[in-house]
């Protein structure tokens, strides 16, 4: 006899049945369903906010951990903790909207976060120096084809020889994308393998084994 | 009669056949009417040497899913590579090395932390289990970018798998990966980073084959059996792409009219 296991038969069941819902309100035009899955994806939201509690209390008890116990750079730790708890405060006691809150959003956490993303112009750089290596027939296309997209995308190349706009262009816009749109059709039918293995209880892992 | 939204029926019709070929392919696999051969992907048969490096050197792995929320319409990819990081779980409890899962998406954290859980009393070790190594360090993605590269860089991380779906986190977290001399595995779906995974990594699942990852790596018959099924959709996709990019050339444009209904 097969025996039920109240709480994975019921994960998968939600799975099953919100799953298909979504799918047939894709294509179904019926205000009611329409209403129906608008709700459940706004359960998930709901769902997923509170999940960020989870993580907030798994920040806390791994950078608590390190602080009692004075790992090395225990300060870190400690800094992340009071900046944490500090944004916190502000945040319940005056929303995100108050000024002290404001403060720490534009120059605390704006700047740090723009630094991050310009470092990602020196890891582009360093990332295409390597691959611009001619050590086989593949690398030696790769290469010419680089440059002429590089070469496209500076404005005075374009006014030495306007063949480097043409070409640059053909190259983005026809052997990529139809290489692009071969990787998205296969992903696509991907998709929908996974999508079924998933309903149909096939694949489990990824809802907790 | 029910009604459709416009523009979407030829979808709705390629789906329905597409998972008819799917699911008729996993029902024969299941009743033992086809045995699927599939070919070796490499980026996943090097999943188990890079964490055998890892036991030699006794350095730890790193494991993301990046950035596609379970909510959103790339949650496939963070299925996926939830569905692997069992897999790896499993193999670095059985190899005894210690795994390092670093999150940025709140609700996937009671699942990574579960799923590692069950990962590690699947090799028969949950002893080992430590819940400080599934560790969520910031919603936001850059934020979290810089802490990623302190925990791989502090960790001495030996091998790197990034399966999911990636933004543009994806070629600064591999950059890292590199520097460290890690074995790196990486997939996602999102062509614009594609190109940034090949050139770090030594390993990389293009799309659709880290979608297909966890079947291939659970080697469960019924599951391969989906692949097939998927192979067979692709064969009629390349059939009908054909078709159409002759139809179209000779200035026929009844298919093109049909997949616009």
């Amino acid at each position: 006899m097969v025996k039920f296991n109240l709480r994975k038969d019921v994960a998968f069941a939600i799975v099953f049945f919100v799953g298909v819902l979504t799918a047939v309100e894709y294509f179904v035009a019926l205000p009611d369903l329409r209403r129906i899955v608008a709700d459940l994806q706004s359960w998930g939201t709901i769902i997923a906010a509170f999940s960020l509690g989870v993580g907030t209390i798994n920040l806390i008890v791994i950078h608590g951990r390190r602080v009692s116990s004075r790992t090395q750079g225990y300060y870190n730790n400690f800094v992340l903790l009071l900046a944490l708890t500090v944004t916190i405060l502000i945040g319940l006691w005056g929303t995100n909207m108050h000024p002290a809150y404001q403060f720490i959003y534009f120059n605390a956490l704006v700047p740090s976060d723009t630094a991050v993303w310009s470092l990602l112009a020196f890891y582009i750089a360093s990332a295409a120096i390597r691959t611009m290596k001619a050590r086989t027939k593949e690398g030696v296309i790769l290469l010419i084809t680089g440059i002429l997209v590089l070469i496209k995308n500076t404005p005075a190349m374009g006014v030495i020889w306007g063949g480097f706009t043409i070409i640059g262009e053909w190259l983005l816009s026809v052997p990529n994308v139809a290489a692009t749109r071969g990787i998205m059709i296969a992903s696509a039918i991907g998709i929908i393998a996974l999508g079924l293995r998933v309903l149909l209880r096939q694949e489990r892992t990824s809802l907790g084994g | 009669m029910i009604p459709l939204v416009p523009g979407r029926s030829s979808a709705m019709i390629i789906l329905i056949s597409a998972a008819f070929l799917i699911g008729a392919m996993l029902f024969l696999s299941r009743i033992r009417k086809m045995t699927p051969k599939v070919r070796k992907v490499a980026g996943l048969t090097a999943i188990e040497e890079s964490i055998g490096r890892c036991t030699e050197m006794g350095r730890p792995i790193h494991y993301a899913v990046g950035r596609s929320s379970l909510t959103g319409p790339s949650a496939a990819e963070t299925i996926a590579g939830l569905s692997l990081l069992g897999h790896v779980a499993k193999l670095s409890a059985q190899y005894g090395v210690r795994l390092i899962f670093t999150n940025q998406l709140p609700e996937v954290q009671p699942l990574a932390e579960d799923i590692v859980k069950q990962g590690f009393l699947a090799a028969g070790k949950p002893e080992i289990y430590n819940s400080q190594n599934v560790r969520f360090l910031s919603s936001f993605a850059m934020a979290y970018t810089s802490g990623a590269i302190g925990v791989m860089y502090r960790e001495k991380i030996a091998a790197n798998f990034m399966l999911g779906g990636w933004y543009a986190e994806s070629l600064t977290l591999a950059e890292t990966g590199f520097n460290l001399g890690a074995i790196q595995v990486a997939g996602t779906t999102q062509v614009a980073q594609l190109p940034f995974f090949a050139t770090v990594c030594d390993y990389v699942l293009i799309g659709e084959e880290l979608l297909a990852a966890a079947a291939y790596v659970s080697e469960d018959k019924v599951q391969l059996g989906s692949m097939v099924g998927q192979d067979f959709v692709k064969v009629v996709a390349i059939l009908l792409i054909a078709l159409g990019a002759i139809l179209r050339t000779l200035g026929v444009d009844a298919l093109y009219n049909l997949f616009r209904l």
